[in-house]
Order: C-alpha cells, then structure tokens, then sequence
C-alpha cells in the first residue's frame, strides 16, 4: 500500500484520485477477507532455526543448520561470502478451505520487497601496502550483486551502520540505449554523511535508508550496487555497514488485476460535465476522511492508562529475577 | 523517511496517547454539552465546536497535552530497528547498563536474603491502622533501620562510568590529540562552546535574568517588573510552550510553582488526587523493602540538611508512594534501563508469575530523596508536590542514574565537563590531574544530584528553572565547571584529592546565574 502512495505522490497530482479509490477498493476488499476468516484456524508455528542467506554456497540449503552469529567482541575484518542475512524462515499452517468461495488469500512477506542480493566483503583501499603498514585504511569499498545478473528497480538501500562516516553509491546499470546492452556507472549518491562528527559516536550505530528520492539518478535497471564506505577518523579500529538490503519497487503486475470499469475513468485534464452533482475530489477526500474514521474506531486501542490500582503484590513470596 | 511520513508517523503516535486519558474524555463531555449553546449551529458543526472549545480554553489545554508528549516521545526509528535501538543506540552501552542493573539487583537480593525481610509483605490490620493515623507525621517514626545500607551510592556509579569502553576505540598506548585526559573514556557527542552560547542565548549578558538583574540595587523597573507582568501573562494564557520560553530567564518566586506545574502539565484535577489517594492505600496495605531503603535515604540525607530537614515528613509521603505507581513504567520506553523483574510464587491458588519490583522499576540510590526535597518549598498539597516530583523524574532525573549516549544523560554531561575544563582551564585540569585530584570526582556527586543539597535553595530553583526551560540538564555541566573556574586559584594550590574537596565543599554561598554567565559569555579562553 505504502509503494503504491508513494509512487502516485511522486507522479503528482493527477492520479492522486484514482491512487486513493484504489486504496479504498483494496482496503475494503482486505476488510472483507479478514471479515470472512475462522477464527484461530491460523497457526504460526514460530521461528525455524535458521536464516536465509543470500548466497551461492548457502549452508540453510544444505542442512538448515544456524548461522554462526559474530560476537561483539570479535569484529571480522572482512565478511565471509555467504554471511548476508536476508531473510528468516518461519512456519505458517493456512485453512485450506475458506468459508467465502470469492474470497482469495494473500499472503506478504515483512521482508517487504528485499531482493536476494550478494554482498562481499569489504575491500580496503589505501595506499602502501595493507599488510605491513601500521595505519589503518580508510576507505572501503562493498560490492552488491543480484543473482542470475537481473536488473532490478531500486527503491531503497537499507542497513545499519558501524561507524561508518561517508557513503557514496554507485550503480552499475544496463543501457537500454546501446545495442550491446553494456552497462555503465553512474554515481546516485556523493558523500552522505552517516554520522555527524566522525570523531564521536553519534549516528554510529544507527539504521538509515537510502531511498530513490535522494539519488542523484533513478536506480532502474541496476545490475550491481557499488558502497564506498570512507571513515576519515583513526579513532576507530573498524568500519563497515551491516545488514544491507536492497528493496525494490513493487510490480506493476498487480494493476492488471484491475476491473474494466476503473479503465473508463476520466482523466482529470478533461474536466467532467458535473450536471448539478458534486465536485469528485471533494466527494473522494471525504470519503477517505469517512474511511480512516471508521479504521480508527475499529483499531481502538490506547496507550493510557486506566487508572486503575494494580496489586501486584499480594503475596509473600518475591524473588527478584536474575 | 520524508518529512510527510515521519511527520504522520509521529501525529499517529501521539493520538494513541492521549485517546482514552482524561482530557480526551472530558472534552468529549465539553463537546457534547456545548451542542445546548445557542450559538453552535448544524450547517457548520465542527467549525462551531470548535470555536467553542478555542473560546473556552480546552483547545489550550490539548495543545499543553501534545506539547507533553512531543517532549516524551522517542524520536521516530528506523522500521528494521528493535526496540532497544530506540531506548539506546550503542550496543556496548546497553551491555554496560544490563550489567549495572544486574549487579543492583543481586545487591538488593542478598540484603534481603541477609536481613530474612521479604521484599513485599501485606501489612497486618493493626499495623494499617497505626500507619494511617500517622500518615502525615511519619517522621517521628524511629524503625530499626541500623542494618539496612542503601544500594549504591553516586561513587559506585562512578566507577561504573570510568570503566565504560567502547570496543571499536583506538585505545593504543600513544598519546594523540584524542587522548582522553579524564576519567570519561568514550567518544560521545557533546556541545563545545560557541555551540553552548549559540544553545543559551537567553543567558547571554546582554539579556536579563532573574538571579542577577533583581538584585536590590537595581531598579525593579529595569527587569525585574516587566518580567514579572510578563509571567502573570503567561499564566493566564495557560500555555505550556510559553511558559518553557520564559522560565529560561528565570520565573518569579511568587509564580514559580504555577510556572511549572505548566510546563510539566500538572494539573491537581481531582482524577490526580484520586490517583495519589490510590498509591497511598497501596502504602498503607503493602510494605516494601524499599520502603525501608527510602526511610534510611531520607535519615541519612535530607533529615541532616539544613534547608530540607522540615519537609521530613512529606519526603516519605512522596517517596513512598513514588514507588508503587506503575505509570512511571511508561518512561522505560525512552530510557537506556529496564525494569528489574521479580518471581512471584503463588500462595492459595494465585498463579505464578512475573512482575516488576519495585512497582515502579526503581531502585532508589543513596541521595534519591533529594530530588524531592527542592520541591517541597514551591508545593503544600501533597498530591500536586507528587505529580509534578513525579514528572520531572520521568523528564530529567532518569537519566541522572542510567548509562545512556543521550545529551542529557549523565555520561555526557560527565564527559562535556571534563572537556569544558580541558579548554578553560587547562593548568588547572592537568594540575589536579597531576596531583591525583580528578576534577571529575568532585563534580560527580553535584551533577548527580543536579545540585540539590549543595546550592542554596533559591539559587537551586533558579538553576532548576533553566534545566525546565532549556529541556536539557547540560546546564548542570556548565555550571560544575563554572564552580572549578571560580574557585581556580585555591584549586592549584592543592595537592591532593582531600584538599581539592576541602576547598569545593561549600557551595552555598555562590550565585549560580552571575557564575554561568561569566563562564559562558565572558571568559576569554
């Protein structure tokens, strides 16, 4: 739902109005489906013990053992191949028969649109030589490729950083243009500052996302994502980003499952002959106005307090918890 | 995200709050019943109501509520950040406050073990009588409390604090420009100085200040009177956000607890009251180990103080009832600490199960009750004195006693003294240094306490009335190192860490206001 409100907001105001009636038509096609659902015939059977990775020589795949988990202590210096986590593998039972006959069931995943992507380990790049001279690089390189070599439309690079200072992205895209198809690099995004002193530990550890608005060229048909990571600070004895995800823009397939009369629409440059009736965009804001009411008195929960007195302490046996 | 997203993130946020509390109810009430007034027509209903509820004063008091909880919301994380990224970023930070916590808590179960007193027991009826007979003079009670000692004291968590590393810092041998010459050993993020004059403009010299500007030999028409008019102004306006500005220039003795009581938004409503009746039956029925841990604090501390011995009696009312309320649960969403849980076993079919103790989640310190004591000079009626102790804990001391990178979190205002003397006082800070005085175990203890039981009562309130109106408690810093830079010239005469303390013993006869001002804005480094 975000995906398709962004994407009509960045395409301005004149498919603002079918952006919201397909909202609406959706939403009240979810509310119908959660309607018609037998209770507690759904089972979450919890985590699998182990993490999808992304890579050629994933272990998940041979014996869906865990993945060793780095401890804090021990910064690697450079990430193996195969340690990119992109995903986690849990249980669901469905009922197979469900109680509406028109009513069909999706399923999304929360990884919400990361593609399986190859992250390799970071590559120093310094001058002198990396074994023998005692400072520390101060730029890494972390290349980002895509399986099968399929060209994806970014919508969002995600991850968490660890004291990483700069990043500047650069992506490899396929020319359309050209016959051969040869891609060619371009810069997205110059020097972005992730913390704001590189001296102290502000914005270190923290989560960013870059998304397709602050690049400086539209991420379509990108073949690989080049991260230039750069720490100009020797306070720190490591850098480098972890859990890097590549988010995709949703798929314009699901707007073919359209009913035929959405496509008899008008479009707004023609403006329609009203006869008397009432404008349709004030009609459309105040049906949303009308619809995200009734949202809110269904989702009626409140964080206050009820105020009423909790005894907790009625007996005498307390052990505080270690 | 875009500003748009976040900003409707955080709208969402705070309509979760506030539906369901009194306000909304009341308003709701207010709405309905205006539908009688002749003047609200059906055409234009909601314009109408709401020019009603403008006209009345509830439109105000929302905006002081949202204006609260804009003050206590954490700020918008990252949608693949956990929720203990939000309460502290740093990793090793949390490993350290996970580590102090557990360290309290086996502290306060071998005192318990030690002493067989249960951490909670119901009180037998006999007992429950005598106490709410002497509910309002519980000072003359004399318990034993010769073998109960308090769980830490601010030293303790010095040493805590000294200790703290980051794993990923440059700590080699060499000495380099980022050497840190103190006892703060992490690289945090602190204001330097044209960052602070820039942050306190209001302090600056060519602005007045209550503190300096109403001294007696200056006119009252100077200053001092246009600021109090101004004040009456704001009070009638009833607005939080106006109240904070002007508080930062100081607010008048006479307006000071209303001042306040607006910017938390206390209200001493009758649901307020009926609240605190509610936590004084829980004193009344249960009695906590802590209980006994608050009685030693206040004996120990403010009972010996000069300015603070009176208010004895509601120092325990307060306290007492302070650690039975589960509302303060809510700031552990904000705050680097976690709640120490506790088992229950259950007797007479009870079920067994997990629950927080104390109620409230904290643990008191050696000094704890000091944070009330100022207090009590602004407040008569017991419950208005707790809301708002209450609310200024939940806003600014917590941080005081927990290890967190935020800017008014105690590691950061240990860590921006220490580089504010670096840089004013450089002899001075490598002298003491030198002779084993470590400027910062001095200053620990006043920052600690936000300098209550150290400054005189009316300059503590002028400094407290900064610390409101500037939301931040880095003026505690600011003025720690304005103490040092006073008092520099007996300081190099020192040689040793007992001397250094003989000579900051006293601080009760400075002026806080004359001594940040010079520090901030006068002093050529």
């Amino acid at each position: 739902m975000c995906n398709k409100r962004k994407e009509c907001k960045d395409s301005g105001p004149c498919r603002l109005w079918t952006g919201w009636t397909v909202f609406l038509v959706l939403s009240l096609m979810m509310a119908r489906v959660r309607g018609a659902w037998p209770a507690g015939q759904i089972e979450i059977l919890g985590d699998l013990s182990g993490q999808l990775e992304a890579s050629m020589h994933s272990s998940v795949l041979a014996d869906l053992q865990e993945a060793p988990i780095a401890s804090d202590a021990a910064i690697p210096a450079g990430f193996p191949d195969s340690s990119a986590i992109v995903g986690r593998l849990f249980q669901m039972r469905l009922p197979t028969k469900m109680a509406d006959a028109s009513s069909t069931l999706k399923v999304f995943s929360m990884t919400d649109n990361a593609v399986p992507c190859t992250v390799k380990s970071p590559v120093p790049l310094q001058i002198g030589d990396a074994k023998t001279d005692t400072s520390r690089p101060g730029v890494y390189v972390i290349d980002v490729t895509f399986p099968h070599g399929q060209a994806v439309k970014i919508r969002e690079i995600s991850f968490k950083n660890y004291y990483t200072a700069f990043l500047m992205v650069r992506l490899q895209k396929k020319d359309p243009g050209s016959p051969g198809g040869c891609a060619r690099w371009v810069t997205c995004l110059k020097n972005h500052p992730l913390m704001s002193s590189p001296h102290t530990e502000e914005g270190s550890q923290d989560y960013f996302s870059i998304y397709r608005h602050q690049m400086l060229v539209d991420p379509d048909d990108v073949t690989s994502v080049r991260l230039i990571l750069r720490q100009p600070s020797s306070a720190w004895l490591n850098f480098t980003l972890e859990d890097i995800r590549i988010h995709q823009c949703a798929s314009d397939d699901s707007e073919r499952d359209m009913p035929a009369w959405f496509s008899q629409l008008t479009p707004v440059d023609q403006v329609p002959d009203l006869q008397g009736l009432p404008n349709p965009q004030t009609v459309a804001s105040s049906i949303q106005q009308m619809w995200a009411l009734t949202e809110v008195m269904q989702t009626n929960q409140t964080a206050a307090p009820i105020g009423r007195f909790d005894s907790t302490l009625q007996t005498q046996d307390l052990q505080l918890a270690r | 995200m875009e500003e748009g997203a976040e900003l409707s993130v955080v709208v969402s946020q705070v309509v979760q709050r506030l539906r369901g509390t009194h306000l909304h109810s009341h308003l709701e009430r207010e709405a309905k019943e205006c539908l009688h007034r002749p003047e609200i027509r059906i055409e234009c209903l909601k314009e109408d109501v709401r020019n009603f509820l403008k006209k009345t004063g509830w439109e105000r008091k929302l905006q002081n509520a949202v204006y609260r909880e804009l003050h206590v919301l954490p700020q918008p994380s990252h949608a693949a950040a956990p929720p203990e990224h939000t309460k502290e970023p740093l990793a090793y930070m949390r490993k350290a406050q996970a580590c102090w916590e557990k360290r309290i808590l086996k502290s306060l179960n071998s005192m318990s073990t030690e002493l067989g007193v249960p951490l909670a027991r119901k009180r037998p009826v006999r007992e429950q009588k005598e106490l709410l007979q002497k509910w309002s003079e519980m000072g003359t009670n004399e318990p034993d409390l010769s073998h109960f000692r308090p769980v830490y004291a601010p030293k303790d968590f010095l040493e805590v604090l000294t200790s703290l590393r980051n794993p990923n810092l440059d700590s080699s041998d060499e000495a380099s420009c980022r050497s840190h010459l103190g006892l703060i050993q992490v690289s945090l993020n602190v204001k330097d100085i044209p960052e602070m004059r820039e942050f306190f403009c209001e302090l600056s010299l060519e602005k007045g200040q209550l503190g300096i500007d109403d001294h007696t030999s200056f006119p009252p028409d100077l200053f001092e009177s246009d600021h109090i008019c101004l004040g009456k102004k704001v009070l009638s306006e009833q607005d939080s956000a106006a109240a904070q500005q002007y508080s930062r220039q100081g607010c008048p003795t006479g307006l000071r607890a209303h001042l306040w009581a607006l910017i938390l938004n206390c209200s001493n409503d009758p649901e307020d009251v009926m609240h605190y009746e509610q936590l004084k039956a829980g004193v009344i029925n249960h009695d906590l180990l802590v209980d006994n841990l608050i009685y030693k604090d206040v004996k120990l501390t403010a009972s010996n103080d000069d300015y603070y011995f009176v208010f004895e009696d509601y120092l325990y009312q307060v306290l007492l009832c302070f650690s039975r309320d589960t509302a303060v649960l809510e700031h552990f969403n904000y705050s680097s600490a976690t709640p120490p849980t506790c088992h229950t076993k259950g007797q007479s079919g009870a079920e067994d199960g997990t629950s927080v103790y104390p109620p409230n989640g904290v643990v008191p310190f050696h000094g704890f009750s000091m944070y009330v004591a100022p207090l009590c000079f602004l407040y008569k009626e017991p419950s208005q004195l707790y809301s708002v102790f209450r609310e200024m804990y939940v806003r600014y001391f917590f941080r005081l006693h927990s290890i967190s990178s935020s800017p008014s979190g105690i590691v950061s205002l240990c860590l921006q003294f220490e580089k504010l003397l670096q840089v004013y006082l450089p002899q001075l800070f490598y002298h003491l240094r030198e002779t084993g005085a470590q400027p910062l175990r001095i200053a620990f203890k006043w920052m600690v306490r936000a300098f209550s039981g150290y400054l005189a009562t009316d300059q503590l309130l002028l400094l407290w009335d900064r610390i409101l109106g500037y939301d931040s408690m880095e003026i505690l810093a600011v003025l720690a190192a304005a103490v040092f830079a006073f008092r520099a010239e007996n300081l190099m005469e020192v040689t040793s860490l007992a001397a250094a303390e003989a000579v900051l013993a006293d601080l009760s006869t400075l002026k806080v206001m004359p001594l940040l001002q010079i520090f901030l804005f006068a002093t050529v480094i």
